[in-house]
């Protein structure tokens, strides 16, 4: 599994290198869909005003069936994206899902969406988006699947989020995060330090941590730690001076 | 009692873990209590703890390498040391980290329904001895709703709810890490941001995730939260 995410890694950072930057979100979402285990990816991003907008679909199927939960308002990509948790659907013929989304259930009947996995893509209130995906066969994620997707889904977080922020993909790359549990903790609790610090939301506190990072040629836990530990300071962005509002 | 009663009606996994820890600290003769989950990802996370001081964070988390919480995650048993000092070669790194910060024993039971392990709660001492075996079965049996919570007793689906669940909670408990982190700007430590932000909740009898949630979202200010909980000192 090691070796499958090494992979992704280097198909992300192709995915930045080549191109213009305006292909660079759907090449990035391209490159996921090719690493995933499963026959169709939709990435459908939060946009600052809230609204949804499903900016991939590799193919016809999954882009209906996006279509048609966010049509009629029901649907696992919903559940995920209220409850900030994974569903997973290992049966959409199973008589529990058609009744948990009737509505949906009858509008997909002829999709072979047999099952489908939905995850967000969120760090606690900083919100990405939505990951979903479909096999053509019914069953479970093996646990290894899982764990790569989890992984995956982090990494391409990153990298959308950087794009969106309208900061340069590549300089993510080499720079992603640790994985153990105390460095992580770190990281969340400076991206709250300084959304108090500059008055910024949590999205513009992590773009700066990571902005951070890259101009001193360091890694993201390392200017963390100098923030949370060392009472490392750092300056209010002179391109948006006054900040903006903590929260939407 | 309390924690059964979060089982009915609105849930909340990560909610669910903090009151566990500070039920068993609470009730039981422990000096800290923590609990750590499988992240899907390959790693032990610690999901609450009776306090948040950052040594004993740490000490907490190291056991995604070594330590009792791996080994009784990894056999679905408790593991009971009475004396550290004795197992020393066992967890070479784990020892010592747990003696500097003054725990001489230690005890994991799993968080276990049939043949799942979700995780494992980690009991310290700061006294040598066995915990007597009435208060390892209360825990035990806290530990057990609280797993039983979690994965909804269904059988189906089994293994997609805990991930469903555990996620969240994890989620969630980024949150709160941001919302520690924000508390501390202005001054605070982090471990009294945690212990803040604790009091706010209870005291109002909201969740602390929703809390956090709230701050981190900018729907509520950093000086109502530190406000109530300094008054709630006096």
């Amino acid at each position: 599994m090691v070796d499958e995410i090494s992979q992704f890694k280097v198909a992300l950072a192709a995915a930045l290198a080549q191109g213009d930057d305006g292909g660079a979100v759907s090449r990035v979402c391209g490159a996921l869909a090719e690493a995933l285990p499963c026959d169709g990816v939709a990435v459908t991003l939060m946009m600052s005003d809230m609204q949804r907008n499903t900016v991939f679909a590799s193919d016809e199927v999954i882009a209906s069936f996006e279509d048609a939960q966010y049509t009629l308002g029901e649907g696992p990509s919903l559940v995920a994206l209220t409850e900030s948790r994974p569903v997973l659907v290992l049966d959409f013929a199973n008589p529990s899902s058609a009744a948990r989304w009737p509505g949906l259930a009858q509008e997909i009947a002829t999709l072979p969406t047999a099952s489908v996995f939905c995850f967000p893509m969120r760090f606690g209130v900083i919100n990405v988006g939505i990951c979903a995906f479909y096999r053509r066969r019914a069953g479970p994620l093996s646990a290894t699947e899982i764990s790569f997707v989890l992984d995956a889904l982090e990494l391409t977080m990153l990298v959308l989020l950087q794009l969106r922020g309208g900061g340069d993909g590549e300089s993510l790359v080499g720079r992603w995060l640790a994985v153990d549990g105390y460095s992580r903790r770190r990281v969340h609790q400076a991206t709250g330090m300084l959304m108090g610090q500059l008055g910024v939301s949590a999205e513009s506190a992590f773009a700066r941590l990571r902005g951070r990072a890259f101009a001193e040629g360091t890694g993201i836990e390392q200017i963390a730690d100098d923030i949370v530990n060392r009472g490392l300071l750092l300056e209010p962005d002179p391109a948006r001076r006054g900040g903006d509002p903590p929260g939407p | 009692m309390e924690l059964a009663d979060t089982l009915v009606g609105d849930f909340d996994v990560a909610d669910l873990l903090h009151r566990l820890v500070q039920h068993v600290a609470d009730l039981l003769d422990v000096d800290a209590a923590g609990l750590l989950l499988n992240d899907h990802r390959g790693n032990l996370q610690l999901l609450a703890s009776s306090t948040e001081a950052t040594r004993l964070l740490e000490l907490f988390q190291l056991q995604s390498d070594e330590g009792p919480c791996l080994d009784c995650f990894h056999t679905g048993r408790q593991v009971a040391v009475p004396d550290l000092q004795a197992v020393v070669d066992r967890w070479p790194r784990f020892v010592p980290a747990a003696r500097e910060c003054g725990y001489l024993a230690v005890h994991a039971l799993p968080m276990r329904l049939r043949e799942d392990t979700i995780g494992a709660l980690n009991l310290f001492s700061a006294s040598v001895g066995a915990m007597p075996p009435r208060d390892v079965q209360v825990a035990q049996a806290l530990a057990d709703v609280a797993t039983v919570g979690i994965l909804q007793e269904r059988a189906a689906r089994h293994r997609e709810i805990i991930v469903e669940q555990t996620q969240a909670a994890l989620n969630a408990r980024v949150t709160i890490e941001q919302a520690k982190g924000l508390l501390a700007s202005s001054g605070l430590g982090m471990e009294a941001a945690f212990e803040s932000m604790r009091q706010y909740a209870e005291s109002g009898g909201y969740r602390l995730a929703d809390t956090a949630r709230n701050l981190v979202e900018g729907r509520l200010r950093p000086s109502e939260v530190t406000s109530v909980s300094r008054t709630s000192k006096q």
